[in-house]
């Protein structure tokens, strides 16, 4: 199993255009910066320049990055990811590689999941130290962490509590991004085309954003409700709602990864 | 070595392939030949157990394919179809990628093979740069790489020059005599296999049509070529 999983690991690395990841991920990091900076240089309303000072900080950059990108440009790498990892095995028939050799199905897709996952944690925790960085660089460390959040407006407190909630919030993303990867992973199997899942996954990732976006009462129960976890940690009540999320999460991830481990079983490998 | 009992597969109401039984011996090296659409590639995979089989059973090396998954896949090494590599990784990665799944496989391994299947000047470059040929080396290499008892191979001359096929043609027949490997090669190649193989087995529609040594076979006909085609037009006319 740790010998299927070093593969799929080392695969990650060694594929180009995964490396166009952490490039753009780099580029957004930097832009947002510079035009925090900017805005902060020829802000013309006392009010907004305000509200901009506090966070626009490195100490509060990687939270205001995390709660940029969470939504849809993490979850849209996890689809290309996944579509690389399964769909576009099974099109050009290197899936069957492994299928040769002393690993069975169950560890074959146990490791594309865990592999799915150390890629969401090094994709996370690369936006969150260049954050750190860059933000650092061009904006200065501040003084204290704040956010922005949705529901209860600019979050402030100490640098300890920001870095605090900052790793939770990241580590806790991870969970959300593994829980949407293993629904993919299931999206994915179904597909020897990597531009169809990509395609099917967008459309899964758009419906579950506006389906949130309408408020409705079962909405703690979509995954699409932690994408932005850095919001349920500033809110009141956050350890029930936090504990609510974990939960929610994991029964999605153990439900996709029982699904995708039932068909792929069954399947018949024609490429 | 590789015993298969009863296989049989349906798909959408149509058998393709309908009661097979045969059995691969220690050091043999059979020849399993057909038309196209006869079933050889589907009777492959389910040995490999890449496609599931509506009925029957496959043993290797005593392992039950499908009970002993793992004991029984550690003793084969296989070509299925043109075989498959990630083409932009060079020719070494894509054999340490699969090296990476025997833990007794080491690099020496690794070197030792580059050389039996002669990529030792262009392993470092990708595959996608690769002809044919050499990609039917690498892929050679690759199943030769945990030194399995059982080989699998769906035309490993495919591709290959005639230099290139003599060099494949005696690397099998040397692991067959003297490290005692078994084959199991598809081709449709019927002279190469005249040459390669000790015993083969026809197929058509699905069904065994024939199967015995080679000598036995081709003492009625001129070679083997002849034979393959009075047992195959014989069958359709059956049919």
């Amino acid at each position: 199993m740790f010998r299927v999983l070093k593969n799929e690991v080392m695969k990650l690395f060694l594929f180009k255009r995964v490396h166009i990841v952490w490039g753009i991920l780099a580029f957004l990091v930097l832009i947002t910066s510079a035009v925090l900076r900017l805005s902060l240089e020829v802000g013309e309303n006392e009010a907004e320049t305000e509200l901009l000072m506090a966070f626009s900080n490195g100490q509060s950059l990687p939270v205001v990055m995390l709660g940029g990108l969470s939504s849809f440009v993490f979850p849209l790498f996890v689809v290309m990811i996944t579509s690389f990892m399964i769909s576009e095995e099974i099109g050009n028939g290197t899936i069957k590689l492994f299928l040769l050799h002393p690993v069975t199905r169950t560890q074959f897709i146990s490791a594309k999941l865990m592999a799915i996952t150390a890629f969401n944690a090094i994709m996370l925790f690369f936006t969150m130290i260049f954050s750190y960085i860059a933000g650092t660089l061009i904006l200065g460390f501040g003084d204290n962490f704040a956010a922005e959040t949705l529901l209860e407006g600019i979050y402030t407190t100490t640098t300890l509590q920001g870095i605090a909630i900052t790793l939770l919030s990241y580590l806790l993303t991870i969970l959300t991004l593994s829980a949407f990867g293993a629904i993919m992973l299931c999206i994915a199997q179904k597909f020897s085309s990597s531009g169809i899942t990509i395609a099917v996954g967008v459309g899964f990732l758009i419906l579950i954003n506006l389906l949130m976006n309408m408020y409705l009462p079962i909405n703690d129960f979509f995954i699409s409700g932690y994408f932005k976890f850095s919001d349920i940690l500033m809110s009141e009540g956050s350890l029930q709602k936090s504990l609510m999320g974990v939960i929610v999460l994991l029964v999605y991830t153990f439900l996709a990864y029982f699904v995708t481990r039932v068909q792929f079983l069954k399947r018949d490998v024609l490429n | 070595m590789l015993e298969v009992n009863g296989l049989k597969k349906d798909y959408d109401g149509r058998t393709v392939v309908d009661n097979v039984s045969f059995c691969v011996k220690e050091g043999e090296v059979l020849g399993f030949l057909g038309p196209n659409g006869a079933g050889k590639t589907t009777t492959i995979r389910m040995i490999l157990s890449l496609v599931h089989a509506d009925s029957g059973d496959v043993k290797i090396c005593g392992y039950d394919v499908k009970k002993e998954f793992i004991n029984a896949i550690k003793n084969v090494g296989a070509i299925v179809e043109t075989p498959k590599f990630y083409e932009g990784l060079s020719g070494y990665k894509n054999l340490k990628l699969i090296a990476n799944l025997h833990p007794e496989v080491k690099n020496e391994r690794i070197e030792e093979v580059i050389q039996i299947v002669g990529l030792t000047d262009r392993i470092h470059d990708k595959v996608k740069k690769y002809s044919l040929g050499m990609k039917q080396r690498l892929g050679i290499g690759r199943a030769l790489l945990h030194s399995p008892k059982l080989i699998i191979l769906d035309e490993p001359t495919n591709g290959l020059d005639p230099k290139g096929i003599r060099e494949i043609r005696e690397l099998i027949k040397k692991l067959a005599s003297s490290q005692k490997v078994s084959f199991m090669i598809s081709s449709h190649l019927l002279s190469e296999i005249e040459q390669m193989c000790s015993s083969v087995l026809i197929i058509g529609n699905g069904k065994i049509l024939k199967t015995g040594l080679v000598e036995e076979l081709v003492k009625e006909d001129r070679n083997l070529e002849d034979f393959f085609i009075r047992v195959t037009e014989g069958a359709e006319e059956n049919v």
